[in-house]
């Protein structure tokens, strides 16, 4: 008696077939222990990829940023005027963040009395191991 | 393993979406947003809220379960304290002390 070669199929579309010289139920177990695996190990690669997606789109810039933008709203007739005034808040390896960055500060730093417009900057480096918020006001 | 890279991956988001220091904030940052030909104010009022909050540090992004809010004062009681009439620009100010556990944030307004 020789053994009967077993052909079976994974899925509705095969793209693999199993060849086997034995027969049973313990050729059927390996196959479905495989077939597990195999979902496991692309559920781990989804779900990883979905959290390195995650924090691409969180960290962008996260080497080195230094931009500035506008603080203010309202751009209606805006004359800067002829005095900059700044103040900064600093963070340093997340956990700890200190500084007075107000309007008040900064317009009093450049001896400012009329506000005119305000910007704010960020200084970042390697994802926030150490950053920087200046504002900056501009007026008279 | 899969877990030990889920953590690697999740806790930066968590520490760049609190913004500040973890265990120690005391900054200060503008409120307003329109400075057109504001002056700068000779007096300053402040009015604070207080959260205490525990944190859990639950996935994926929930960090608080149990939370108290309370403020000190009416932003008329303030004001009338001062002796301000007119109000010209905002600050904010953030206290906040072991992920959350503690934060205060005080609102300074500025006017005359």
């Amino acid at each position: 008696m020789h053994p009967v070669k077993q052909q079976v199929k994974l899925d509705k579309k095969p793209r693999f077939y199993y060849y086997s010289t034995s027969t049973g139920a313990g050729t059927l177990k390996r196959l479905q222990k495989a077939r597990k695996e195999r979902g496991d190990r692309m559920r781990k690669i989804v779900m990883l990829l979905v959290c390195v997606g995650l924090v691409s789109l969180l960290m962008s810039s996260c080497v080195y940023m230094k931009v500035q933008r506008p603080h203010d709203k309202n751009y209606d007739k805006t004359e800067l005027g002829t005095k900059v005034g700044k103040s900064e808040l600093k963070s340093v390896l997340w956990l700890f963040a200190w500084g007075d960055a107000g309007t008040k500060a900064a317009a009093d730093d450049a001896g400012i009395t009329v506000l005119r417009h305000a910007d704010v900057e960020y200084f970042v480096i390697l994802m926030g191991l150490y950053g920087r918020i200046t504002t900056v006001v501009y007026g008279d | 393993m899969i877990r030990r890279w889920y953590l690697l991956l999740v806790v930066p988001c968590i520490v760049a979406l609190t913004g500040c220091g973890l265990l120690y904030t005391n900054v200060v940052q503008p409120h307003s947003v329109d400075f057109d030909t504001t002056p700068i104010g000779s007096k300053q009022a402040a009015l604070s809220a207080f959260t205490v909050r525990f944190p859990l540090l639950a996935p994926p992004l929930e960090r608080t379960r149990i939370s108290a809010q309370w403020d000190t004062e009416e932003v008329n009681a303030v004001l009338e304290e001062a002796g301000i009439t007119k109000m010209y620009y905002t600050d904010i100010k953030t206290q906040e002390f072991l992920l959350g556990t503690f934060r205060r944030q005080t609102v300074i307004i500025y006017g005359d």
